[in-house]
């Protein structure tokens, strides 16, 4: 894992790019994502299976990881399809999710958008295959994090919460 | 026109108000209740109907809780800017705990079930957190508060 440029000197956001992960996201077996991380949701659909989780965790950087957030204690890997319309308003994630990593399992048209404490836009982290965004939540200067499926395609990343 | 902010009021003139907008003047037919112009219609046996103001809280006098509101409510999924209400007695929103019920409604009927929702602060008696702080907060199967907390969000 390769990690970039800052993405904006007001967000805690770096770009990172990771070797090609090479996984048929399009047909893999999703669920509809079961409410642990947003109540309500109805248009994002997760894959559980383990061993490639187990693959996507061996192309990260754990020690970079370990490096900004030096009292983690579980990197949560998650696999998702966004179905068109897809959407979380500027927000920031629960208390007990330190930082995350996402990364584009294809091109999509849309990534990750950063908001100031005013929701001003700030950001968006890269939207092409392999790329991605490492964000630490909660610090300071604060800011908010959205993203919206505005294509008429499902959107594939993964997401490795660090919590 | 409207309704004068200080001095003696007059129900005749409210009426001549709620019928026509014109405080003061225009013909009202006796008798004249405080319950019809607040509701609408005549059914308190008002010799005008009145029109229907302000339906969200209807009826008046409450035959209901007392509440209090919870504004500008963001839920992440999607909605923005929302007003939620809760029991008058919990007092300001910022004594809101774990357990309090959130409702869609001011007749305290509909709870807001399960949901993740934060509020940015401002101070006011209708947010949860001062300024400077958002408020986060979740409902349960029950529209019953399971989280909350205030995050800094000052730069």
């Amino acid at each position: 894992m390769i990690v970039k440029d800052k993405l904006h000197k007001d967000v805690l956001a770096w770009e990172v790019e990771v070797e090609d992960l090479n996984i048929d996201v399009e047909n893999l077996d999703y669920k509809l994502q079961d409410g642990s991380l947003f109540r309500k949701i109805t248009t994002r659909f997760e894959n559980h299976d383990q061993d490639l989780k187990n693959k996507i965790l061996s192309f990260l950087d754990v020690n970079y990881i370990k490096e900004k957030v030096p009292d983690y204690k579980e990197i949560d890997i998650r696999i998702f399809k966004d179905l068109p319309g897809f959407e979380l308003i500027p927000h920031v994630d629960k208390r007990e999710h330190k930082a995350f990593l996402m990364i584009n399992l294809i091109d999509n048209k849309n990534s990750t958008t950063f908001f100031n404490y005013e929701k001003k836009f700030l950001a968006e982290a890269p939207n092409k295959k392999n790329k991605g965004v490492f964000h630490i939540l909660h610090g300071s200067p604060f800011a908010y994090h959205a993203i919206k499926n505005t294509s008429n395609k499902n959107r594939y990343t993964t997401i490795a919460f660090i919590k | 026109m409207a309704v004068p902010g200080s001095g003696q009021l007059s129900q005749l003139a409210m009426a001549q108000e709620a019928l026509y907008g014109t405080y003061g003047s225009g013909s009202v037919t006796g008798p004249i209740s405080l319950y019809d112009m607040v509701n609408g219609g005549n059914t308190n046996g008002s010799g005008n109907s009145y029109p229907a103001i302000n339906t969200n809280c209807t009826p008046n006098p409450a035959q209901r809780t007392a509440y209090l509101t919870l504004t500008g409510i963001d839920e992440i999924m999607g909605s923005s800017s929302f007003t939620l209400y809760y029991n008058a007695s919990i007092g300001n929103a910022s004594n809101l705990a774990v357990g309090d019920r959130l409702y869609t409604d001011c007749r305290l009927e509909t709870p807001y079930v399960y949901s993740d929702l934060f509020q940015p602060g401002t101070g006011d008696t209708t947010t949860i957190c001062g300024s400077g702080f958002n408020a986060f907060f979740g409902t349960d199967s029950n529209g019953d508060i399971d989280y909350i907390y205030c995050q800094n969000t000052n730069p």
